[in-house]
């Protein structure tokens, strides 16, 4: 069964889902068409699991065009304002890791997904950095909302973790004068 | 026992061992690390209560806390009270991501608690993290 979702625990620390994700393993195949002439139950079956799996695939997109939109706000504000760059060093490498792993879980490309907006970057710096953290608490705030739809726990997980990671973002640019 | 229980009930544990380490880290912090260390506590008082009153109400009976938990290292210097307060947030970090995946009931308060997990660890000094409870 193409579906079928692996419960298992990381309870134990040793099975990462993140590394798991990284490694190319996906979790929930792609909605494939049902088998020949199956019983009214199996296409029934067939059917509800394709759009859970569609609906699951939707949010991955949503969090994808999120921090890809992020990440580039990043790279726009570090070149308007260098003295920021290295603050935002671990900021743009948790966008890029949320979104190699986001891509990473179904075969159906994110190529098509809109392209990033272009926002302006504020001339003051401190005006800039108060820019990021707003929108990164804004895709925190998205990232929990979906979470709560995500039909597969793993994928429930993952975007808990990402909204976990923004959250970390969002701490560290509070922290700054 | 099913997957969502043991998550809950490993979930309490955790919480039980951080109540334990944040009354050593609390005792031996001043200023601003006392602040941090007594709002945490609260924070995971709170969620260690909503914890057993989540298991009572599945029928399961909440464990009780161990008399006492052995400290992964010495706290002989401060420093070393904020590294334990940063490990055992990242540790609560990695059970509630566990209990996001695992008990869809339980799954807006699992995902809260992982959030908070990783902003606190942060205010200990630790540095941020692409998946915080699932590991790098």
């Amino acid at each position: 069964v193409a579906t079928r979702i692996s419960r298992r625990t990381v309870l134990a620390g040793g099975a990462s889902l993140a590394a798991t994700t990284v490694g190319g393993c996906s979790w929930v195949g792609t909605a494939d068409p049902p088998a020949r002439q199956p019983s009214p139950t199996v296409r029934r079956a067939v059917v509800e699991r394709n759009a859970a799996v569609r609906a699951d695939v939707a949010l991955r997109d949503a969090a994808v065009v999120a921090e890809r939109r992020l990440l580039e706000r990043c790279e726009a504000t570090a070149r308007r304002h260098p003295s920021t760059a290295q603050l935002l060093r671990p900021v743009r490498q948790g966008h890029r890791a949320h979104v190699r792993v986001l891509e990473g879980l179904w075969r159906a490309p994110t190529s098509q997904l809109p392209a990033a907006d272009h926002g302006r970057v504020p001339a003051d710096r401190r005006s800039a950095l108060a820019d990021l953290r707003r929108a990164e608490q804004r895709v925190v705030d998205a990232r929990l909302a979906d979470c709560l739809d995500a039909r597969a726990g793993q994928l429930a997980a993952l975007l808990a973790s990402i909204a976990a990671s923004d959250a970390q973002h969002v701490s560290l640019l509070a922290a700054q004068p | 026992v099913s997957a969502e229980l043991t998550a809950l009930h490993a979930a309490l544990a955790g919480e039980h061992a951080a109540l334990f380490a944040y009354g050593v880290v609390g005792g031996r912090s001043a200023g601003p690390d006392a602040e941090l260390a007594a709002a945490a506590y609260v924070r995971h008082r709170a969620r260690r209560d909503a914890l057993v009153a989540m298991l009572t109400e599945a029928g399961e009976r909440p464990d009780a806390p161990e008399v006492a938990y052995d400290l992964p290292f010495a706290l002989d210097k401060r420093a070393a009270s904020r590294r334990l307060a940063g490990l055992l947030e990242r540790r609560c970090a990695a059970l509630y991501a566990a209990l996001v995946q695992q008990s869809p009931d339980a799954r807006a308060f699992a995902a809260e608690a992982l959030v908070d997990c990783a902003t606190t660890q942060l205010s200990w000094g630790s540095a941020p993290e692409p998946f915080p409870g699932l590991g790098s």
